[in-house]
């Protein structure tokens, strides 16, 4: 075989595995990490991503450094929504890191990298495997890439000119992808210095280009130093507040950038490829595998390559996959989507590490709506405040799920609070601006209604829901909404303020206003059982008679049976009774903690198999569900 | 074909596109609309934001506008009683005028009629011709800046304060200082020396930095080692008074404003500027009343402030019995700067007078009038739907309802124009949940004229804007002090050390927050 042959052969198998191997990613991005759960997760465990149709919020990005890319990113996540195209701006993003790699990696003269040049690519995985969306810092790190090939393949000889070029393009990738210019900076040094061995130009490289971020970040832009030079590598604002776990991920990501090229620089040096370059191009030899075989992939080193590779990628999916966030994203799918049944069926099968305040509040919900709350809350762990999520402090996540469920009951203002504060924290997120602009129909607002409606109909997935919202809105002020008229009908009308015992003071209102808020009423009973606070609960049965239950529900069976026991008092239940099949088993109960009354942890586990859905159980351990 | 040819045909592709937009431009800026026969209707023309029956100054930027009327085709002409008519053509019924035509006009008009013609072309029914918009061009101009902060409907959280600019002349925004320029903090309480852009207090605060107060002087800005909240400056330039309060937020179930402020301990102190020491004395600063607000008379011989009495035993309950019933009073105390002594406490209008408490007072440049807003209680008139503005007379002691420029919603946050004869003010109107910056003429015998919202360059800006706009302040000019200069103070070690010889009437307990964001 010749030489040129053995080189289109090497090149047709790089191709081959190089398009299996995104085939796969794509796959694996579409069907195991799914990206519409990542959606679904926007706002929660992700920060939602910033993205409008039209020329204002076009012009506000545009007008400020490393805009560009955050506006592309947050255009391209919304792209999530639709599973299938989500995978494959993951794997294109993935793939085109991947190009550049490479070209980057031939560039500076090696004629192939193995699987040196997946390796960011394979990164970029294990940060969409953990459930993080690093699409603005997978953005710039192209663009870095690109520019660095651009700056290389110009080429210019003369010094001046050379730094010229290398200022505009530094300047211009502030503006593009904010303090990744830095990357760029550190990448041309590198090259300088080990490639080209000029010692002097690479530090003159250094400082100009550090000057001039600091030029154009510092005094141009008005931005902090630290901003300035570490925006997208360290503190990227879209991930500085979602999760901190993903800095140091951020910062190997580019060390590891840096390093791979100057550990693969200084081997070029060492093997003085550039003395063997020259006299290979004197003769006109094609065929670089020989002149720098020890680090040439050769047909012997395929199979080994292919095999790292392989251990690599099948390490990274392993390894990088959070299920417990997949899970808690899918939860939020669920939850977001109603889909009560599947949500129960979802929680029951989570591992209780990945039981969460959060996902607490959602089993509880989804109960409700399957008229399953006073029958099986206490089958589920029960945490405090996961009823509502109130207070929220600054846990910024609840603030969305305290202000729908909120929404739900009825309580407008509160939900409105709770709505504002999420705004504030995550910005235009879509179904915030729905709740907000319904809020504002309900309020006979409707000037303020279509402010957030008309930013919804500028949402890349949600815009038809925003323009039939209006559309409704300016019909008949949004009356014809039947979620505007349930609204208007069970809202606190009488005015007060609310309570220091928020949760009370909310559903005792509501009741006030509507005493057939079923939710209200389960809710409240809810609470003062989670409060082990008997004496009210006890008073509250009387609301029964405001609705149809078919029997008194279970765990409200055993909170009475409980109360008259330890008060001897009678309660009223105005001719409902308490059904047998709970007497027995509170009798069982009752003998068994009398048994053991000295001891409480031996009588928590004689009772554990049995109990662990019983109110009676929850009241004195403080525990309850049945899974482990 | 060569490359030679197909950079040919590049550049010839890119010539028509470049013509195409030319023409496209030039089509829609000229005025392709002759209109010969229309029909007349009697009702004025639904326009957004309602710029009608207003007294405009002679130097505002152009009163761009959305017209809401069914309609394929939007013809507007404006015209005065000299220079060339506007006129705009629209097939969406945003209406924005050319800036430079727009300021000849009203140049060469001030005491004259600005009228505004607009016809709605409907489909298959012609033209029809609206009644007639009739605003009035001012004699007096208005300053050619202000300067508010901008913030989000907030609550609790604040992520995106900022403090901007507005050229009134041009309709153009900028950045004076944001929030997450500093890791997000919160800038607040700028205060300017007598509309001097290049002499300001301002306010930040920030888990990093702490809390502090920025001193900016002849382009540098200096820390000061203390905390001001609402700043008044001495005319001399020599003494800012400030108020120190605790403050705490808290919520409506059914009341169509959430929220509800009340300061439940609050004082008066000033800052020597020369001296660098902040001082207080027992006469504004009385445990048993909460003093707040000040500012000094345009000669400096006063320093009026708002003050009410504790109705609660509970300082830390909250809300505190009788929150409803706090009614602040005007209060005055003579001051010579000279001496840096107080004189003799007075009740100058007290709310027992007026049935209102009496909020946010504000001096006429020329002493004439002070402003001032009331509402039914509290220290806090934006979130009391009660809140108007109230004009008194400082002759005859005399006070009135701003009626023309009131509205069902909370008017706060005002101030005059140097000239004395514009006001801006934050108004929650239409629906009482987005403050916006309003302009209202007052004339020399104190009436005022219906207030328009601050122009824009984008006609429906306003239609997709959350924003909050509020204490806004004229100045004579652009802050030419870059943000770049206020960050660097900001992150500074150094600060002024500020000798503070008083205890604070705000003491922080663990865990709580000195001063809650409020709008």
């Amino acid at each position: 075989m010749t030489a040129v042959q053995k080189s289109l052969s090497e090149q047709r198998y790089r191709s081959l595995r190089s398009v299996i191997f995104f085939a796969c990613f794509y796959i694996y991005v579409w069907k195991v990490i799914e990206p519409y759960l990542l959606y679904s997760g926007y706002g929660l465990i992700s920060r939602y991503p910033a993205f409008l149709r039209g020329w204002v919020f076009f012009k506000e990005l545009f007008s400020q450094s490393s805009g560009p890319v955050e506006y592309a990113a947050g255009f391209l996540s919304h792209v999530f929504y639709y599973s299938w195209a989500g995978a494959l701006v993951i794997t294109g993003l993935a793939w085109l890191i991947w190009l550049c790699m490479n070209r980057l990696i031939r560039f500076a003269g090696r004629k192939s990298a193995g699987p040196l040049s997946y390796v960011p690519s394979l990164l970029l995985l294990g940060f969409y495997n953990g459930y993080m969306n690093p699409l603005a810092a997978g953005l710039s790190t192209l663009t870095v890439l690109l520019f660095i090939l651009l700056y290389e393949r110009i080429s210019v000889k003369n010094i001046a000119i050379s730094l010229a070029l290398f200022i505009f393009m530094t300047v211009l990738l502030f503006y593009l992808a904010g303090g990744a210019s830095v990357l760029f900076i550190a990448m041309i040094v590198l090259y300088r210095l080990f490639i080209q061995r000029r010692v002097l130009i690479s530090g003159i490289y250094l400082v100009i280009g550090l000057a001039t971020v600091w030029a154009v970040g510092v005094e141009f832009f008005g931005l902090e130093p630290r901003r300035a030079y570490l925006i997208f590598l360290l503190f990227h604002p879209l991930i500085k507040q979602t999760t901190d776990k993903m800095l140091p991920l951020y910062f190997n990501l580019c060390l590891i950038l840096v390093v791979v090229f100057a550990g693969f620089f200084n081997k070029v040096l060492t093997s003085q490829y550039l003395g063997k370059k020259k006299k290979i191009e004197k003769k006109g030899n094609p065929d670089l595998d020989k002149s720098g075989g020890n680090f040439q992939s050769s047909r012997s080193t395929r199979p080994a390559e292919t095999a790292i590779l392989i251990l690599i990628s099948v390490t990274i999916a392993l390894f990088s996959f959070k299920s417990e966030k997949k899970n808690k994203c899918r939860t939020m799918y669920l939850e977001q989507h109603k889909m009560w049944a599947e949500l129960t069926e979802h929680i029951s099968q989570l591992p209780a590490d990945q039981y969460d305040l959060a996902t607490n509040h959602c089993a509880n919900k989804a109960l409700y709506y399957l008229g399953r709350l006073g029958e099986e809350m206490f089958s589920y762990s029960q945490k405090k405040h996961s009823l509502m999520l109130l207070p929220t402090k600054n846990i910024y996540p609840f603030q969305l799920l305290s202000s729908k469920i909120l929404m739900e009951l009825g309580s407008v203002n509160i939900a409105e609070k709770q709505s504002y504060e999420f705004l504030e924290n995550t910005g235009d997120y879509h179904y915030i601006l729905k709740q907000l602009g319904i809020i504002n129909m309900v309020k006979q607002q409707p000037e303020t209604a279509s402010v957030y409606l008309t930013i919804l109909s500028k949402d890349l997935i949600h815009s038809k829901e925003g323009k039939a919202l209006l559309n409704a809105l300016s019909k008949d002020g949004g009356a014809g909404i039947s979620e505007v008229r349930r609204l208007r009908a069970i809202m606190p009308t009488q005015q007060q303020v609310l309570g220091t015992n928020i949760i009370e003071s909310v559903l005792l209102k509501l009741l006030e206003k509507d005493r057939r808020n079923k939710m209200a009423f389960e809710y409240l009973m809810a609470y003062y059982l989670l409060g082990k606070q008997l004496d009210k609960f006890v008073n509250n049965l009387w609301r029964l008679d405001n609705f149809e239950y078919a029997n008194i529900p279970r765990n409200y069976e055993e909170a009475i049976l409980l109360y008259t026991e330890m008060t001897k008092k009678k309660v009223e239940l105005h001719g409902r009774k308490i059904r047998n099949q709970r007497r027995i088993p509170y009798i069982q109960f009752s003998r068994t903690i009398k048994r053991y009354r000295q001891n409480k942890n031996s009588a928590m586990k004689a009772l554990s198999a049995d109990f662990r859905d019983n109110y009676m159980f929850y009241y004195y351990f403080g525990i309850s569900g049945k899974r482990k | 074909m060569s490359r030679r040819s197909g950079y040919l045909i590049f550049f010839f592709i890119l010539a028509v596109i470049a013509f195409c937009v030319w023409y496209g431009l030039h089509t829609f800026s000229s005025d392709p609309v002759t209109i010969e026969e229309y029909a007349q209707v009697s009702a004025p023309p639904k326009i957004k934001p309602d710029y009608s029956g207003i007294v405009i100054p002679p130097n505002i930027g152009p009163l761009n506008f959305v017209i809401h009327e069914p309609g394929t085709g939007y013809y507007v002409k404006a015209y005065s009683a000299e220079g060339t008519p506007l006129k705009v053509y629209s097939k969406t019924g945003r209406i924005e005028f050319s800036r430079r035509k727009w300021q000849k006009l009203l140049s060469v008009n001030p005491g004259k009629k600005l009228y505004i013609d607009i016809y709605v072309k409907s489909k298959g029914n012609g033209w029809v011709r609206h009644e007639n918009i009739v605003n009035t061009i001012a004699e007096e101009p208005i300053d050619p800046y202000v300067a508010y902060r901008i913030i989000n409907p907030l609550y609790n959280f604040t992520n995106n304060t900022a403090i901007h600019q507005y050229d009134l002349e041009n309709n153009k925004e900028s950045l004076i200082i944001k929030g997450k320029s500093f890791y997000s903090g919160c800038v607040n309480c700028h205060s300017f020396l007598n509309y001097d852009p290049e002499t300001m207090l301002l306010g930040f605060r920030n888990i990093v930095y702490g809390m502090s107060t920025l001193f900016a002087s002849n382009g540098r800005v200096k820390k000061l080692g203390i905390k001001f909240g609402h700043t008044s400056w001495h005319p001399s330039g020599k003494v800012a008074a400030y108020s120190i309060y605790r403050v705490k937020q808290f919520f409506h179930h059914a009341r169509r404003e959430v929220r509800d402020v009340v300061e439940l301990d609050s004082a008066l102190a000033y800052y020597l500027l020369d001296k660098q020491v902040a001082k207080t004395t027992p006469e504004f600063a009385d445990k048993e009343r909460l003093e707040t607000q000040p500012v000094w008379s345009p000669d400096g011989k006063y320093l009026y402030f708002v003050s009410a009495p504790v109705l609660w035993e509970n300082r830390k309950k909250l809300p505190p019995e009788n929150f409803e019933k706090v009614q602040y009073d005007l209060m005055r105390i003579s001051y010579d700067v000279e001496t840096d002594t107080w004189g003799k406490l007075e009740t100058f209008l007290s709310a027992e007078q007026t049935g209102k408490s009496i909020l946010i007072p504000r001096f006429s440049p020329d002493g004439r009038f002070m402003l001032v807003s009331m509402c039914d209680y509290s220290c806090f008139a934006l979130f009391q739907p009660s809140s108007d503005l109230y004009l008194i007379d400082m002759e005859t002691g005399k006070y009135s309802d701003l009626e023309e420029a009131n509205s069902n919603h909370s008017e706060a946050w005002h101030g005059f124009s140097s000239n004395s004869r514009w006001i801006v003010f934050s108004s929650k109107r239409p629906e009482g949940v987005f403050t916006r910056l309003y302009f209202s003429y007052i004339d020399k015998t104190g009436k005022s004229s219906k207030a328009f919202i601050m122009p824009q360059s984008d006609a429906s800006f306003y239609e997709s804007s959350y924003r909050i706009y509020n204490v806004p302040e004229f100045i004579s000019g652009p802050v030419k002090i870059s943000q770049k200069e206020f960050g660097r103070a900001i992150r500074s070690k150094d600060e002024v050390k500020v000798e503070i010889p008083f205890s604070t009437a705000t003491p922080q307990a663990p865990g709580e927050t000195l001063q809650l964001e409020r709008e």
